[in-house]
């Protein structure tokens, strides 16, 4: 070649380019400038010599798919240039990461498999204002989540390190709601169907639950006449409980009461009517303050964790009357807010800002 | 599409640490992937301030058996049991638990009294905490009794790049008043002043004593009253739970690190009626984050 020939060729028209394939099979070729923004992918080329040719094509990992991909290469494309300003990259990225929350989920995996952490720091700032704010069961929705936690999880009695009464007396009911719950898988071994239909949404049942269904139900587990007497005498007894209940205003003392009595799962279903009555009544708000509020004269010592049945009955009523009471004053969604109250407690410290007086101004 | 089969932990960890410590509780709740990822230590970890580590072992209260908790108890167990820091341990260190940002209190050892200097027992002297059982419990080993005085004058101070930044925070007085305390009727000047700016520093009033305080019978007069000066005029108190007294002196906004290498000073005076005084129990000055209103 003369010395001629070689002048005419421009060193800025010369750019490599790399082999990449995705899971799917499907390659492509990028410049080469901007797949090394990549780490995972400099490495390759680097370290392996990857990506020369087709046949050497880079597999990229199976979390990266083409539309990802090319997503990727634009952000690369842009933030491999040296020139430009903070302002200029904030703001396309700004303009970048406005995309619908399932495509910035697959962003982050595809990012962080190529372990590319500016673009997976973005994309999680953005998942995280999307998930701020939010309820458990709006973010199951967003996400197509499986709510498999169990309802003993999700009662999981916090650490109660500042002797707090009010998180006493919410120990003790989660410790009986754990304890119905267990009755209520013993009904599970009954009859599958309906004790999951009956039971599924405990949290969402209604106060009212009908008389007559109850009966219904248990004429279906004892299977009609061969134990017709049995029927009758447990039934005629759950009527008394249910007129005891409401002159009481559903106090769960018959509950606990009759757990001593009877050994089978057929009062446990009793139970299960008692247990909706401990649900606050819809349309009642609680506020911190609400619950703040409230006196506790009564220090009440014993462990958390006992059960019931070794306590006085009268003490026991006056516990349990405050049980309900407080539970009656929460949010209907609160197996969820309990675990922010119980975390969180008191909000911030007690200042009211206005200077306002406080109740324990009598001590 | 469940995302927690495309996403792994360590992603969902990270986007739960770019959200609250209320929304880390509140999403352990979801499903079981993310109960993992919101309990992990990743994430309380960012939740806790930058410096905790240095924090806790300068502290010479049990920092091994705090080192064994895990992030989230640690980061609960700081918001509700204040830790002693600093040179004689008059200086006391939590989370607030909402941001988890730091909330200090300075002791009354900490603070400059004037005549309170302990030389002086006629005007000031210096109880240890154990030894009074009328005054509410101190985190502290003293606090300052005011037996009598005329010239009222406290100030604290302390250096702003302890403090979390870019957090707003307001500064209390903590005490409490004995039976039989007298001059307080009238108001005490508060004010709070960053030391390398010009401006700020205004008094305003605080009344450490309102009538209703003292058991007067005309109660519905006195709370008429008060809603009157606390328009108008000056500061009221309110009881903790911890059942010391707490009024505010003031607040301010506490920016980056870089450009502020100053202190804040906190005033609380009364030298101008000049009337005889006594009866105030100095617990200390607490700083701690204020809410945007």
């Amino acid at each position: 070649m003369s010395e001629f020939d070689m002048a005419v060729i421009q060193p800025e028209m010369i750019k490599s380019y790399i082999w990449l394939q995705t899971a799917d099979g499907s390659i492509q070729q990028v410049e080469q400038e901007v797949a090394m923004f990549c780490p995972m992918i400099c490495h390759e080329i680097i370290q392996k010599g990857m990506g020369s040719s087709k046949t050497y094509a880079i597999s990229l990992p199976q979390r990266v798919n083409p539309c990802m991909l090319s997503l990727i290469l634009d952000y690369c494309r842009f933030h491999q240039v040296t020139g430009r300003s903070n302002k200029e990259r904030k703001s396309f990225d700004e303009k970048f990461i406005r995309m619908d929350t399932k495509r910035l989920c697959e962003l982050t995996s595809a990012a962080d498999s190529l372990q590319l952490k500016p673009l997976v720091d973005l994309t999680s700032r953005a998942l995280a204002r999307v998930i701020e704010g939010k309820t458990p069961e709006e973010i199951r929705e967003i996400f197509h989540l499986p709510d498999d936690l169990t309802e003993e999880e999700k009662l999981e009695p916090l650490k109660n390190s500042t002797d707090d009464p009010r998180i006493r007396l919410l120990n003790r009911l989660y410790a009986r709601k754990r304890k119905e719950l267990k009755e209520r898988e013993h009904l599970k071994e009954v009859d599958d169907n309906w004790t999951c239909h009956m039971f599924q949404n405990v949290e969402t049942e209604e106060e009212h639950v009908d008389d007559r269904s109850v009966e219904d139900l248990l004429s279906f587990i004892n299977g009609g006449n061969g134990d017709s007497k049995v029927l009758k005498t447990s039934k005629s007894k759950k009527k008394n409980r249910r007129r005891k209940e409401q002159q009481k205003n559903a106090s769960v003392d018959e509950s606990i009461e009759s757990q001593g009595k009877d050994s089978n799962g057929l009062n446990s279903v009793c139970n299960g009517t008692g247990v909706d009555k401990l649900h606050p009544h819809p349309g009642e708000t609680s506020t911190l303050p609400d619950v703040e509020d409230d006196t506790f004269p009564h220090k009440v010592e014993f462990d958390d964790g006992d059960i019931d049945d070794e306590i006085d009955p009268a003490l026991k009523e006056k516990i349990d009357r405050e049980v309900e009471d407080f539970a009656r004053r929460l949010n209907s969604d609160w197996p969820e807010r309990m675990q922010e109250i119980l975390s969180l407690g008191q909000e911030g410290r007690p200042v009211n800002e206005n200077g306002s007086l406080r109740r324990y101004a009598s001590t | 599409m469940d995302i927690t089969r495309t996403l792994p932990e360590e992603c969902i960890a990270k986007i739960i640490s770019g959200t609250s410590p209320r929304d880390a509780c509140r999403l352990s709740l979801v499903s079981r992937a993310f109960e993992a990822a919101a309990t992990s230590n990743f994430v309380w970890e960012r939740f806790l301030p930058p410096d905790y580590q240095e924090i806790i072992s300068s502290s010479s209260s049990s920092s091994a058996s705090l080192n064994m908790l895990t992030k989230k108890n640690l980061y609960f167990h700081l918001c509700d049991n204040s830790i002693l820091i600093g040179n004689s341990n008059n200086t006391s260190f939590q989370i607030d638990k909402l941001s988890g940002k730091k909330c200090l209190m300075l002791a009354a050892r900490e603070l400059s009294i004037i005549w309170g200097a302990g030389d002086t027992p006629y005007y000031w002297n210096w109880i240890s905490s154990t030894q009074s059982p009328v005054l509410p419990k101190s985190r502290f080993s003293e606090v300052a009794h005011l037996r009598s005085v005329c010239w009222l004058e406290i100030k604290g101070r302390i250096e702003t790049k302890i403090l979390s930044p870019k957090t707003k925070y307001g500064a209390y007085f903590i005490y409490s008043m004995e039976n039989g305390c007298y001059g307080f009727q009238t108001p005490v000047k508060v004010s709070i002043r960053l030391e390398n700016e010009v401006e700020g520093g205004d008094a305003i009033n605080a009344y450490l004593n309102p009538r209703i305080w003292s058991g007067t019978h005309d109660q519905q007069q006195s709370n008429e009253e008060l809603l009157q000066i606390n328009q108008q005029d000056g500061r009221l108190p309110i009881r903790r739970e911890d059942m010391w007294m707490e009024i505010e002196i003031g607040e301010f906004f506490n920016g980056s690190q870089v450009d502020n290498h100053g202190a804040v000073e906190m005033c609380l005076k009364e030298v101008q009626v000049l009337n005889g005084k006594s009866g105030l129990v100095v617990h200390g000055i607490e700083l701690r984050p204020k809410e945007e209103s």
